[in-house]
């Protein structure tokens, strides 16, 4: 029987996992999901913690309850690959022998990596964000900034989309009068997708949001509350969001699997990781320079699970990943825009509406039962 | 992002070449590279997209 090892239990992992069981047939292989504390976690929750509308507790659940039976799960932490003797090492000196890999293993934050991060507040992990709620309880004025401490990172419209609810959330408290929001983009325009820039523009002069472009985060200064690009400028805050820098994960580093920055050079048709025939790569961990986004590791998760269980069978892989990603950005307002895209197509600019912000929520409520479980 | 990406990891002095193709990039890779204080040293044209050659000078 063949060994099938999956590192990590994020959108990702699980969704191989779970589709891959589905797929192969009885007996073919032993699927293995390996996660450092068996907890998954709904990441974009994390903006409704901010705003105090979200419980915390509700936004993680136990990995084991969401694969199939069929599917073992070895709660560890991975140390170390060995792609050669196809051997993952895990902590504790346990091993565990793979015919085919599966990294899964998501973005690791560096806050530490911008000097004086300890006076900014993000939303990019469940601590932050209930950090952000309280801190955004207290605030009654003044400046408030959202900026971006390193590129890649994940869900690149989440800034964005971050800034529109702050705008809600301070008019719904009566005070919007008295904070004035700066958004300091890293590119060259507000919203990372191109077609899309012009609306986000726009709905950002409705909001009154203030916008300055090719402002990378350098440092901070915690005590005179300025906050310095590394194009050289400086910007005032009273309470500043700063998205933390990403790496990919500790295991891929330490086996020199990454690049600088631990993202693992990936085909980005085949998921498969360059150099190595065996180990498939999705989500965050890739290279591929699109979103590092749940969308777009569920998608490559369908890919990868069904080229596998025809690898299994002793068939061709049938599938291409072909870029497709599809999300929901919230506008504030309870409106909201789709964005539908792949490598050739980019998202046709969308109409802002409340169904859109409907089907937002929907993905928010009925995505422990769908996704993870590789049902769409 | 890419290239904001490669220069921030990469050590001063060291050359830097980004392909491009898509048209925002063309225009945003050239003013970013000047406000940053880095060098364009060259832009060769191909058939599908455009190499940015970049210095990074601080």
């Amino acid at each position: 029987m063949k060994k099938v090892v999956v590192l990590g239990g994020g959108v990702g992992g699980s969704v191989v996992a779970n589709h891959l069981a589905k797929k192969a047939k009885r007996g073919d292989c032993k699927i293995t999901v390996v996660d450092e504390d068996g907890k998954h976690v709904y990441q974009p929750g994390f903006l409704y913690v901010t705003l105090g509308k979200q419980s915390p507790a509700k936004l993680v659940r136990n990995e084991r309850t969401l694969l199939k039976r069929s599917v073992d799960m070895v709660t560890s932490r991975a140390e170390r690959i060995d792609p050669g003797e196809r051997t993952v090492h895990l902590a504790g000196g346990k091993k565990l022998d793979y015919d085919y890999l599966v990294i899964a293993t998501g973005s690791t934050l560096h806050p530490e990596q911008v000097p004086g991060f300890e006076g900014a507040h993000h939303f990019y992990s469940l601590e932050g964000s209930i950090g952000l709620r309280n801190a955004l309880m207290k605030f009654n004025g003044g400046d408030v900034v959202v900026a971006v401490g390193g590129v890649p990172y994940k869900c690149p419209p989440a800034p964005a989309e971050s800034a529109c609810l702050l705008d809600y959330y301070f008019t719904k408290r009566g005070i919007r009068d008295k904070v004035n929001l700066k958004f300091l983009s890293p590119l060259g325009r507000v919203f990372p997708l191109e077609s899309l820039d012009p609306l986000v523009t726009e709905v950002f002069k409705q909001k009154n949001v203030e916008t300055t472009i090719f402002f990378n985060i350098e440092s901070i200064d915690p005590k005179s509350k300025k906050v310095e690009s590394l194009e050289g400028e400086t910007v005032n805050y009273d309470l500043l969001i700063a998205i933390p820098p990403h790496s990919g994960a500790d295991v891929v580093i330490d086996s020199g699997l990454g690049d600088r920055g631990g993202w693992i050079p990936t085909d980005r048709h085949s998921l498969l990781a360059k150099g190595h025939g065996d180990i498939y790569v999705v989500g965050d961990a890739t290279d591929i320079p699109i979103s590092k986004a749940g969308a777009t590791a569920h998608y490559e998760g369908l890919v990868v699970g069904d080229n596998i269980a025809a690898r299994l069978n002793g068939q061709s892989p049938p599938d291409n990943y072909d870029g497709k990603v599809t999300c929901f950005c919230d506008a504030g307002f309870h409106k909201g825009i789709m964005m539908t895209f792949d490598y050739e197509n980019p998202p046709v600019p969308p109409p802002l509406n409340r169904r859109h912000y409907l089907g937002k929520m929907m993905i928010n409520r009925l995505y422990w039962m769908l996704i993870p479980k590789a049902r769409v | 992002m890419e290239l904001i990406r490669a220069v921030k990891e990469g050590e001063v002095g060291e050359v830097i070449a980004v392909w491009s193709k898509d048209a925002g990039s063309q225009r945003d890779i050239p003013l970013w590279i000047e406000k940053a204080g880095h060098e364009l040293l060259a832009v060769n044209e191909k058939e599908e997209y455009n190499e940015f050659v970049i210095k990074k000078l601080r």
